[in-house]
């Protein structure tokens, strides 16, 4: 393991302060408080479509959607609960959707496009064979809550030649509906996700972006996707104190420079592939390097790792991700792992700060040369060809 | 008129959203069977039109779907929003982009949203390669690349292919699809 590079490792706490930033929201206000549902829509309810899930029918889809949702509910430190509202008032199609998308209504629509009839009208013919569904959720006029959301399901995916089972489904909808109530992507354990060995694949966590060798183990959760629903929408103090610890610290550049846009992961020992927890450097977007996250009681070690420079727009992980072009992947982190160990107890808080080094060579192949012909466009080179 | 105002309030409301999608992965293949127009060009407008944000695209080459110096992309824009859809600029470096046959509503989109874009970019010596948002990942998983680009033909394909990702040279690229609308490399 290569020498590490830990300036301060600091016990300051041993109790939580009101629990604030958060590691893997999707949004966050300007106060670093994560964009979540008010406790005052709990439980939050969702309204199914009266129609059929292609060869599902209404009460099987029905039952899929509601074990999805039971599914963050049921993560014990998670204050966060959900209630089936009933059936909306039509069977949804391509000719009536536009009546069910109105963010103002106070309704969360779950819809059953039975025959990707909606999809393909919206998206172009074929989308239906691609797009297996989407969730999401809108906020207030402040930005700080959710307000109301959609879901749509493609029961195109029932038939051939998919023929997808309910486990599949709740595969999928289990990570959409992590985003319908504002978690963020995660990248750990990347390396088990293309390798065609199917029974590693339960390391990853459901919210990793894209599909893997195996993905009926993505509806169930993971460590790394409680611990980030639990600060989302942490239950009582105690609850959350006797079951996790936090670590709060800060990544900077060997220049000193905070780092934005890392991925720091910290590493149980004993449990090294399961128990792993991350936050993105900076998630916060407050230009300090912050990151954040609960972790279960143990020793831990760090890594910090560059966003996988494929995990951009709609896959992206964190706030620096959007483009090819984001901070993220503009001479990103070098992958670090440090040999000092962190060693944590339920309900004590932990700061950590850590070095990490420029990769002054993208890795991947092309982004340099978009690099460098983005800064060519703004005329800040002067090297013929960029 | 009634779904034009409720689609505008939609608008303002999802300024800011939490959302994702959840989209089929594609080989190079299916891409290409998939997309009723395959061209390489460059954003030059962006409108908003009632529901549609209206994209045209100076097209430098077209591979499928006609021979227009331009192409007109319309997609619905709350859906766009909801599933985290690509979106383009105005001015933008080039892309060589696989799109959707536009539907009943005269909507389209990229095939599989960001495995359909792939951004030209120039390389060190001039040289154009593409990329998708995945890195041409898996992009020749499943595909017979003897049938597309046989023995020593379009090497930094096959190299790529090999590696399962990478960067591609623009226009090897543009002879593979060519290759593989036409059905492959006649014997």
């Amino acid at each position: 393991m290569k020498k590490l590079q830990v300036l301060v490792l600091l016990v300051l706490l041993t109790h939580y302060a009101t629990p604030s930033c958060a590691g893997g929201p999707l949004l966050t206000d300007k106060n670093c408080n994560p964009v979540v549902f008010p406790a005052s829509a709990m439980p939050i309810p969702y309204s199914i479509d009266q129609g059929t899930l292609g060869s599902f029918s209404n009460s099987e889809a029905a039952a899929i959607v509601d074990d999805c949702f039971a599914t963050w509910q049921g993560v014990a430190t998670a204050r966060i609960s959900f209630k089936n509202a009933g059936h909306l008032a039509a069977d949804v199609t391509k000719d009536n959707v536009f009546t069910f998308t109105d963010y103002t209504d106070g309704i969360n629509p779950v819809i059953f496009d039975t025959d990707g009839g909606i999809i393909d009208s919206l998206y172009g013919v074929g989308a239906s064979d691609n797009i297996i569904g989407f969730s999401g959720s809108a906020t207030d006029d402040t930005g700080s809550y959710y307000t109301e959301g959609l879901s749509l399901l493609n029961g195109r995916f029932t038939q051939e030649p998919y023929n997808w089972g309910p486990e599949l489904f709740k595969a999928t909808f289990v990570h959409e509906f992590g985003h319908f109530i504002g978690l963020d992507h995660t990248q750990i354990n990347s390396q088990y996700v293309h390798d065609d060995n199917t029974t590693n694949d339960v390391y990853i966590p459901t919210m990793f972006p894209t599909a893997t060798d195996n993905d009926s183990s993505l509806g169930r959760l993971n460590p790394d996707d409680e611990a980030a629903v639990t600060m989302l929408y942490p239950a009582e103090i105690q609850v959350v104190n006797a079951v996790y610890g936090r670590i709060s610290g800060t990544l900077y550049w060997r220049s000193g420079l905070p780092a934005r846009g890392a991925n720091v992961v910290a590493v149980k020992q004993g449990d090294e592939e399961m128990s792993r927890f991350s936050s993105v450097s900076d998630y916060c977007m407050q230009g300090d390097g912050a990151f954040e996250m609960l972790v279960t009681p143990g020793t831990y070690n760090f890594i910090v790792e560059p966003i996988n420079p494929f995990f951009t727009g709609g896959s992206s992980v964190g706030p620096y991700a959007g483009t090819a072009l984001s901070l993220s992947f503009i001479f990103p982190a070098v992958t670090t792992e440090y040999e000092e160990n962190l060693t944590i107890a339920a309900g004590e808080t932990q700061e950590v700060q850590l070095v990490v080094r420029h990769n002054l060579l993208t890795p991947a192949p092309g982004l340099f040369a978009l690099l460098l012909q983005f800064l060519n466009s703004l005329g800040l080179l002067q090297t013929a060809g960029y | 008129m009634k779904r034009c105002i409720i689609t505008g309030i939609i608008i303002c409301a999802l300024c800011s959203q939490a959302h994702g999608a959840a989209v089929r992965e594609l080989n190079l293949e299916g891409l290409c069977r998939t997309a009723g127009t395959i061209f390489w060009g460059r954003c030059t407008s962006v409108e908003t039109q009632d529901e549609a944000l209206v994209y045209t695209f100076a097209a430098h080459r077209m591979l499928k779907g006609g021979s227009a110096d331009t192409v007109t992309l319309r997609m619905h824009k709350a859906a766009s929003m909801y599933a985290r859809a690509p979106r383009f600029i105005a001015g933008q470096e080039e892309v060589l982009l696989f799109l959707y046959p536009e539907s009943s509503l005269g909507y389209s989109s990229p095939v599989g949203f960001g495995q359909g874009v792939f951004n030209v970019m120039t390389a060190s010596g001039g040289e154009k390669t593409v990329a998708n948002e995945r890195g041409n990942s898996r992009l020749f998983k499943g595909m017979d690349m003897e049938k597309f680009c046989p023995g020593s033909t379009l090497p930094g394909i096959r190299q790529c292919s090999l590696r399962g990702t990478g960067a591609l040279r623009h226009q090897e690229f543009m002879e593979l699809i060519r290759q593989i609308i036409a059905g492959g490399v006649k014997p």
